[in-house]
C-alpha cells in the first residue's frame, strides 16, 4: 500500500476549488523540490496531519492553518485534506474491508479525509478534527486503531540525531531491537541452581540480565551498601510488623517483557570515530543523522504491521555534498526491496538541494511551485521516452539549479553563460535578483533541458510558472562570409548545397522565405507555455554582438584572449594591447565597408583564427563593464548595440525594460 | 505471519477470576467439563449447546481470553450473532473487563449477520458505486417507494395481495426484482416494470429495506475474486452464536466469504440444532449450505444445563430431534409438574388452574419475584374449527400484534418512553440519549433534513454536528438533561402543556426554520404507549394475565413459543395448539417415553418436536402442559403418573 494521491483544501497557503493542492505520488521515492515557500513543509504537515507520526509528537492544528482567503479577505471555515492511498495488499484490504472504495476499473483504493472546522475567536477549546473514509469522506469515520495503522515515520529538518538515538524510555533504538526478532527467540533463561560450567554466551537478554543480577548481589560493594541501607536506615525507619528493605539491580521490576524493555532502552548506539570499533569515539552531527536514518529504516523494515511511509524533510541537513549523494542513492535502492509483508517503504523526501536533486530520477521529482505540484514522472512532462535516460545522464548539480529558479536561461555554449549575466546586470535586470538560473547544456539536448519545465497537459494540470529562454544560434552565415571566416578559400566558387557534404550554411542556400522558415522551426522545437526559444538574429552569438554594433569591443576582446598566457604573466601590458587592437579594429572598419563583411572579419578571429570563444567572453564582459562603469558606454547606447535577440530573451526570465522614448 | 493465541488453564483461572465465576466454573468439578475443551480448542469446531448451557458465559469468557492474548493490531475477531439483543448480551458480558472492552472496537467486529454484511459488504459497495445511503428500514423504504405508486396502480396492487400492496414493493435480485412480484407477474408485463422501477430509484435515492442489502454484499462477493482471501486476512477467526438459526442466505454468504476455498478462517460455531425453530415467513427450512452441525466438522457436545435439575431435564430430553441426553446441574427443588386437561367447554379455566397450581407450589416471595409464563406454539387466530388452535382460545383477550418486538416509535414521546426504560433497566443514559437524538431526527427528517442513516450510529453528534449555532445545541443539550433527570416523571399533561412546544422550539432553532408540516406537529403530539395494567385480568397491551383478577398473587407472560427463544422461566406453561394437527397429541408417544428423538421423522413432526422442545427446556423450577383430556386414554393417565406428572382436570367456565 502506498500514498498515491495528496488533496489539500484550504491548509495554509492552500486554497480550494482550483487554489486546492492535488499531488500524486509514486510508489517508492517521491522527491518534493522547490524553493523557499512553495509549500513543501505545508505539504509534509498536511501528511502529518492526517496519518499522524510515530515520534509520537502530536501535531494540533492552529488556528492559523485556516487558509487566508486573499479575495474574501476572511480565514475559510473548513481545512480538508485527503489521502488515497493506492496498491493495497490483500491484509490491507482486509484490515480497511468497512472504509475501502471498490473502484469501476476493478482496483481498490482507501481515501482518508481528514477535517477541521474553525473555531470562532473567544472559545478556547480544541479545533474539532475528524477522519472520514470513502471518496469525499462519504464513508464512516475512521476508528482511531485503524488510524494508527496509517502512522508514519517523520525525520524534521534540523533533527537532533544524538538525542533521538540515546537510551530512554521509548527509545528508538529499543523500537527497534524489540522488533528484532532473535531478541527475544535466542538463548535461555538464566538458571541460578546450573550457575556451574554455564556459558553465559548461551544466555538470552533476559537470562544475561539476571546473571548479572545474581553476581552483583555478591559484589562487595553493592552487599555492603545495601546492608548498610537497610540496617542503618530503613531498618530504623520500618514498623514492627512491616520492615522496609531494598534491593539493588538492574531492570529488576516486571515480568520477562517489561524487563526486556527496560534492558533495550538502557542501550546506546553510537557510530564509531574512524579506526574505532567499540563505541569508545563518536562521530559528529552530520553522521550521527545518517545512523539515524539508517535506524529509521531498519525500523521501518522490520515492522510487520503498518503503513511504511518515511517522510525526511532535507536529508541534506549536516551532510556534505559527497553524503548527500550516497544517502540519496541509498534511498532509492532501498525503497524497491519487498518486506516480508508484501510491502514497500515510501519516502517522501523534500529538498533545496541541487546536490540531492541531481540525484533523484526525474520520474520521482515534484516541483512545488507557487502552491502547485508538478510532478516530472514521465507523460507529465513534454518530454520523450528518450529524453528521460539522456537528462538522467546529464542532470548535474549545475543543471539541478533550474528546480530552484524562478526564471532559466538555458544556453548552448560557455560563452553565453558567461556574457549574458553580465548584460543582464548591464541592462538593470540582475539574474541574481530576479532568481534567474543560467544553464549551459554544452551544445547538446538545449531543448531537452528547456522542456522539463514544460507540461503534456498543461489544461489539466496547470502550467509551471517559471520562464525558460533559450538561446541558441541561427547557424547561417552571410553570403560573403564562406571566404572571410575560412569556410572557402578565396576564389573558391560557392558550392551548391545538394551533392556537397558541408555543415555550414549561407543566406543564400535560403531563397524566399526559406530563411524565415528556417528561425519559425528553430523556435517551434521548444515553445510553449512559459517556455521561449530565442534564435540569434543573424548567425551566431559573437557574430549578432559584432553585427549589432559591438564590433569593436568583441574584436578587443578576441585579440585580448589571443594574447591570454602574455596578460597572464604581464598584466600590465593589457592597455597597450588594447590600444594596438584598436588600431587594428579601426583600420579595418573603412567607411563603406558592408557591415556583414566588417562583423564576419570580427568572427573570422574566432572561427578561422581559433580564438576560445569562452575566454573572449569573460575579457568582453569585463570590457563593457568597464566601458559602462566609465560612461564611455551608456545603458542606452548598450542596448542599442545589442542583438535584439539576447534583449528579448533576458526580458522574458526577468520583465521588460523601460520602452525607449 | 499472524498466528492465533493459545489459552492456558491459567486464562481461564484469570477470566474466572475477572468475571467472578467459580474456578471450576469452565473445568467442572471433576475437571471433565466438556467447555474447557472449547475454551482451549482453536480450530474450526461445531458446539452443540443444550439449552441453560450458559453458552454466552462460555463464549464471553474465551473471547475475553483471546482479546487478552490477541497479537495483532489488523487482523480482528468476527463475532457473529442473529438478533441485536444476542449481539447485547455478549457486549454487556465483555463490557465488565478492560480486556473484553478492547473486542468492541477495531480491529474486531462483534454485532449481527445483518450488521457485518452491512458494514463490510454492502454499504462499501454501495458507496463505491456513488448509491447514496439515506436510509435502512424496511418500513420506511416501503413507504417510500409507496407514495411512488401511481394512485390506480396502488389500488391494483392492494387488489392483487389482500389490501397489502405495499408487501410487493421488496426486491431481492440485482435487477430490483422480489420474490413476491416474480410469482405473480411475469418480468415483461407493464406492473413488473414499473414495480421493478420503483424500487431501482427509491434504493439509488437511498433508501433500502433490511433484507435487500444481502443483494448488494452478494454482488460485491461476486465482484471481487479476491474479496474473501482479504476478508480472511482481517478475520482469521469468527464465532457465530444461535447458527441454528441461520437462513440460507446468511449461511451461503459467511460461507463464501469465510470457509470455502483455501485458507479458510479458523470458525467456531455455538448453537443448538435441536431449537432451529426461527424462521423467517415463507422460510420453511434453515440453511442448506454449511450445515449446523457439520458433517466433517469437529462437534462439541456440552449438554449439561444450568438451567434446571433431572426432572425437567428428564421430561424435555426425547423432545429433542437428536437427544444429547441432557443432564440437569440446575435447582434441584423441582415443584411436580403437571398436566391440565380441558375440553371444549373448560378451556378458558387452563389459565386460572394453573395461576391456583402455582400459588400453591410457589411462595409469595417465589411469587413476586419469579417469571411465570404461557406459551402456545400458535398463537395466531385461524379458523375456530378445532379447539384450541391458538392462545386466544384460552385467553380470548389475548393480542397477537405485540409479542413481536418493541413496534417502532411513532411519536417523539414513545421514542423517550422507550429510550428511558432502557436506561432504567441499564443505569445508563446512552439509551435514553439515543433515543431522543433519533426522535429529534425523526422529527427533523419529517420536515425535509436529508441526513443519512448510515450515520446514525451516533445520533447524538449527528444532532450536533447539524447546526453551527451555539445556542441551538445548548438548547438541545438542556432538553437531553431534563429527560435524562426527568423521563421517569413525565406526564401527559406535561408533555402537551410543555414538553411538546419545548421540543418544537428546540428542533426549530436545530433547522433554523420552525416546524411546520402536519406530520411533524402529530409526531410531537403525547402518544399513549403500552399502558399500565388495568383491572381487567388480561391487558390488552402487555398480554399479561393477573391472577387473581381483584388482589393479584401471580403474574403469567403470554407468548408464543417463538417470543421466548432463549429465556429462562420459574415456570412455562405449554398450552396445547394446531397447525395441521394438535402438536401435544400428536407428540403423545414422546410424552409417554414411548419415542425419543425423531431423526427419521417428518419435517411437520420435527418441527413440532423443535417447537415443543424449546417450550419444555425454558423453566427452572416447573414445567406444566395444557391437553385436551380426550387426547388421553385412561392407561396413558397411568403412565403419565408413573413419569411424574401431576393431572389436573379444569373445570367448565
Amino acid at each position: 500500500m502506498y500514498l498515491s494521491k495528496l488533496e489539500i483544501s484550504n491548509f495554509r497557503q492552500f486554497g480550494e476549488g482550483e487554489n486546492a493542492f492535488v499531488l500524486e505520488l509514486n510508489r517508492g521515492i517521491t522527491a518534493l523540490v522547490g524553493e523557499n515557500d512553495s509549500g513543501k513543509t505545508a505539504i509534509i504537515d498536511a501528511i502529518r496531519m492526517v496519518l499522524g507520526t510515530r515520534d509520537q509528537e502530536y501535531l494540533r492544528v492552529q488556528p492559523n492553518d485556516f487558509h487566508f482567503d486573499i479575495a474574501a479577505k476572511a480565514q475559510v471555515e473548513n481545512i480538508s485534506i485527503c489521502c488515497t492511498f493506492d496498491g493495497l495488499t490483500s491484509a490491507d484490504r482486509g484490515a480497511f474491508a468497512e472504509y475501502l472504495s471498490y473502484m469501476p476499473t476493478g482496483g481498490t483504493v482507501l481515501h482518508v479525509t481528514w477535517t477541521a472546522k474553525r473555531m470562532h475567536a473567544g472559545t478556547r477549546r480544541l479545533i474539532p478534527t475528524e477522519w472520514r473514509s470513502g471518496d469525499g469522506g462519504e464513508g464512516p469515520v475512521l476508528d482511531s486503531k485503524a488510524r494508527a495503522l496509517l502512522t508514519a515515520t517523520y525525520l524534521r529538518p534540523l533533527r537532533d540525531a544524538e538525542r533521538a538515538l540515546s537510551a530512554g524510555r521509548g527509545s528508538r533504538l529499543a523500537q527497534i531491537l524489540q522488533n528484532t526478532k532473535e531478541i527475544k527467540s535466542h538463548g535461555v533463561a538464566f538458571d541460578s541452581a546450573a550457575l556451574a560450567g554455564l556459558d553465559p554466551a548461551s544466555l538470552s537478554l533476559v537470562g544475561l540480565l539476571d546473571y548479572t543480577n545474581h553476581h552483583f548481589q555478591s559484589n562487595e560493594g553493592i552487599r555492603k551498601t545495601r546492608e548498610r541501607l537497610n540496617d542503618d536506615y530503613l531498618s530504623p525507619l520500618s514498623f514492627a510488623n512491616d520492615e522496609l528493605t531494598a534491593h539493588i539491580a538492574v531492570s529488576g521490576n516486571g515480568d520477562d517483557d517489561a524487563r526486556l524493555r527496560q534492558i533495550l532502552e538502557k542501550l546506546d548506539v553510537i557510530l564509531n570515530a574512524p579506526g574505532i570499533t567499540d563505541g569508545l569515539l563518536g562521530r559528529g552531527l552530520g553522521s550521527n543523522n545518517l545512523l539515524f536514518m539508517a535506524c529509521e529504516l531498519l525500523l521501518l523494515a522490520g515492522e510487520e504491521e503498518g503503513f511504511p511511509l518515511l517522510m525526511i524533510e532535507e536529508p541534506e541537513a549536516h551532510l556534505h555534498p559527497q553524503r548527500q549523494l550516497r544517502l540519496m542513492d541509498f534511498l532509492q535502492s532501498h525503497v524497491g526491496k519487498t518486506k516480508a509483508d508484501g510491502q514497500k517503504i515510501q519516502v517522501i523526501v523534500t529538498t533545496h538541494s541541487p546536490n540531492l536533486a541531481s540525484e533523484i530520477k526525474l520520474d520521482n521529482m515534484v516541483l512545488i511551485k507557487d502552491r502547485k505540484a508538478f510532478p516530472l514522472a514521465k507523460g507529465k512532462t513534454s518530454l520523450t521516452a528518450s529524453d528521460y535516460p539522456f537528462l538522467e545522464r546529464y542532470l548535474d548539480v549545475t543543471k539541478a539549479n533550474l528546480f530552484f529558479a524562478r526564471g532559466v536561461v538555458v544556453v548552448e555554449g560557455p560563452a553565453e553563460d558567461i556574457l549574458i549575466p553580465t548584460l543582464a546586470q548591464l541592462l538593470g535586470r540582475n539574474l541574481e535578483k530576479y532568481g534567474v538560473s543560467i544553464i549551459d547544456v554544452k551544445g547538446t539536448g538545449l531543448g531537452r533541458f528547456a522542456r522539463i519545465l514544460q507540461r503534456e497537459n498543461p489544461k489539466a494540470d496547470g502550467e509551471i510558472g517559471i520562464p525558460v529562454s533559450c538561446v541558441t544560434d541561427m547557424d547561417v552565415m552571410p553570403d560573403c562570409a564562406p571566404w572571410i571566416v575560412g569556410a572557402l578559400k578565396i576564389g573558391e566558387a560557392f558550392p551548391p548545397l545538394k551533392g556537397s557534404k558541408r555543415k555550414w550554411r549561407a543566406k543564400q542556400d535560403f531563397p524566399g522565405t526559406e530563411l524565415a522558415g528556417r528561425r519559425a522551426d528553430i523556435e517551434a522545437r521548444v515553445s510553449g507555455q512559459k517556455i521561449k526559444t530565442f534564435v540569434a538574429n543573424e548567425w551566431t552569438l559573437e557574430y549578432d554582438l559584432a553585427f549589432s554594433g559591438l564590433g569593436e569591443f568583441v574584436w578587443l576582446a578576441a585579440h585580448l584572449t589571443d594574447n591570454d598566457d602574455t596578460l597572464l604573466k604581464s598584466p600590465e601590458k593589457r592597455d597597450a594591447e588594447i590600444a594596438f587592437a584598436k588600431a587594428e579594429f579601426a583600420a579595418l572598419a573603412i567607411a563603406g565597408k558592408a557591415i556583414e563583411e566588417l562583423a564576419s572579419e570580427v568572427y573570422a578571429r574566432f572561427m578561422k583564427d581559433g580564438v576560445s570563444k569562452a575566454i573572449s567572453a569573460q575579457y568582453l564582459a569585463s570590457l563593457l563593464s568597464e566601458a559602462v562603469e566609465t560612461g564611455q558606454l551608456t545603458v542606452a547606447e548598450l542596448r542599442q548595440a545589442l542583438p535584439k535577440y539576447l534583449v528579448d530573451a533576458i526580458e522574458h526570465v526577468t520583465e521588460p525594460l523601460p520602452v525607449i522614448p | 505471519m499472524f498466528v492465533l493465541p493459545t489459552v492456558t488453564e491459567g486464562d481461564v483461572d484469570w477470566v474466572c477470576r475477572v468475571m467472578g465465576l467459580p474456578p471450576t466454573a469452565f473445568s467442572g468439578p471433576d475437571g471433565k467439563d466438556p467447555r474447557m475443551t472449547v475454551i482451549q480448542r482453536m480450530d474450526t469446531i461445531d458446539v452443540e449447546a443444550c439449552p441453560g448451557s450458559g453458552k454466552t458465559t462460555l463464549l464471553v469468557a474465551k473471547l475475553a481470553i483471546l482479546a487478552r492474548r490477541w497479537p495483532s493490531l489488523r487482523s480482528g475477531m468476527c463475532v457473529l450473532s442473529h438478533t441485536n439483543a444476542a449481539r447485547d448480551e455478549i457486549a454487556r458480558g465483555l463490557s465488565s473487563c478492560a480486556e473484553g472492552a478492547m473486542l468492541m472496537g477495531y480491529p474486531h467486529f462483534v454485532g449481527t449477520i445483518h450488521g457485518f454484511a452491512n458494514e463490510f459488504l454492502a454499504l462499501p459497495y454501495l458507496r463505491s458505486k456513488g448509491n447514496p445511503i439515506k436510509v435502512i428500514d424496511s418500513e420506511v423504504a416501503i413507504e417510500h417507494r409507496w407514495k411512488k405508486a401511481p394512485y390506480k396502480k396502488k389500488l391494483y396492487l392492494n387488489q392483487q395481495n389482500n389490501g397489502d400492496g405495499r408487501s410487493f414493493l421488496r426486491y431481492d435480485e440485482e435487477d430490483f426484482s422480489g420474490d413476491k412480484m416474480r410469482s405473480r407477474w411475469k418480468p415483461h408485463t407493464e406492473t413488473f416494470k414499473l414495480i421493478q422501477e420503483i424500487c431501482k430509484s427509491s434504493s439509488e435515492e437511498g433508501y433500502f429495506c433490511y433484507d435487500e442489502l444481502f443483494v448488494w454484499a452478494r454482488k460485491l462477493i461476486a465482484e471481487r475474486p479476491d474479496l474473501a482471501h482479504d476478508m480472511r486476512h482481517r478475520f482469521p477467526l469468527v464465532f457465530m452464536d444461535e447458527v441454528q438459526d441461520n437462513d440460507e442466505e446468511q449461511s451461503s454468504l459467511l460461507s463464501q466469504v469465510f470457509m470455502d476455498g483455501d485458507n479458510p478462517s479458523v470458525r467456531q460455531r455455538f448453537g443448538d440444532s435441536n431449537q432451529a425453530i426461527y424462521q423467517r415467513s415463507g422460510v420453511t427450512n434453515g440453511a442448506e449450505t454449511d450445515r449446523f452441525p457439520g458433517p466433517k466438522i469437529v462437534r462439541v457436545d456440552l449438554p449439561n444445563s444450568f438451567r434446571f435439575g433431572t426432572v425437567i431435564a428428564g421430561l424435555a430430553d426425547p423432545f429433542a430431534v437428536t437427544p444429547q441426553g441432557l443432564v440437569g446441574l440446575g435447582p434441584n427443588n423441582p415443584r411436580p409438574p403437571a398436566i391440565f386437561l380441558f375440553d371444549d367447554a373448560s378451556v378458558q379455566s387452563v389459565l386460572p388452574r394453573y395461576c391456583k397450581y402455582l400459588v400453591e407450589v410457589f411462595s409469595a416471595n417465589e411469587l413476586r419475584s419469579g417469571e411465570f409464563t404461557a406459551v402456545a406454539g400458535v398463537h395466531k387466530e385461524g379458523e375456530d374449527d378445532k379447539i384450541p388452535r391458538w392462545m386466544g382460545h384460552y385467553v380470548p383477550a389475548y393480542n397477537p400484534d405485540i409479542v413481536h418486538r418493541e413496534p417502532a416509535p411513532e411519536s417523539f414521546s414513545q421514542y423517550v418512553m422507550a429510550g428511558w426504560r432502557e436506561s432504567d433497566r441499564l443505569r445508563r443514559t446512552a439509551p435514553l440519549v439515543n433515543a431522543v437524538a433519533h426522535a429529534m431526527l425523526e422529527l427533523l427528517r419529517l420536515e425535509d433534513y436529508e441526513g443519512t442513516s448510515e450515520r446514525v450510529k451516533n445520533p447524538h453528534q449527528v444532532i450536533l454536528s447539524i447546526t453551527t449555532d451555539e445556542k441551538a445545541s445548548f438548547n438541545y443539550k438542556r432538553l437531553l438533561d431534563f429527560f435524562v433527570r426527568k423521563a421517569g416523571s413525565i406526564t401527559p399533561e406535561l408533555w402537551n402543556t410543555k414538553l411538546a412546544r419545548a421540543i418544537e422550539a428546540v428542533a426549530g432553532k436545530l433547522r433554523g426554520a420552525s416546524i411546520a408540516t402536519p406530520e411533524a406537529k402529530a409526531f410531537l403530539s403525547w402518544v399513549v404507549a403500552a399502558g399500565k395494567v388495568s383491572e381487567v385480568s388480561i391487558s390488552a397491551s402487555s398480554n399479561v394475565y393477573q391472577y387473581p383478577a381483584n388482589e393479584p398473587q401471580v403474574s403469567v407472560r403470554l407468548g408464543s413459543i417463538h417470543s421466548v427463544k432463549g429465556e429462562t422461566h420459574t415456570s412455562t406453561l405449554v398450552l396445547e395448539s394446531y397447525y395441521r394437527h394438535h402438536y401435544l397429541s400428536t407428540l403423545k408417544p414422546w410424552l409417554l417415553g414411548i419415542s425419543s428423538g425423531g431423526a427419521k421423522q417428518g419435517v411437520l413432526l420435527q418441527r413440532g418436536l423443535r417447537l415443543h422442545y424449546v417450550a419444555m427446556s425454558r423453566p427452572s423450577h416447573l414445567l406444566c402442559l395444557a391437553l385436551r383430556s380426550d387426547a388421553l386414554t385412561e392407561s396413558d393417565r397411568l403412565v403419565l403418573k408413573g413419569r411424574g406428572w401431576v393431572l389436573l382436570e379444569c373445570p367448565p367456565h
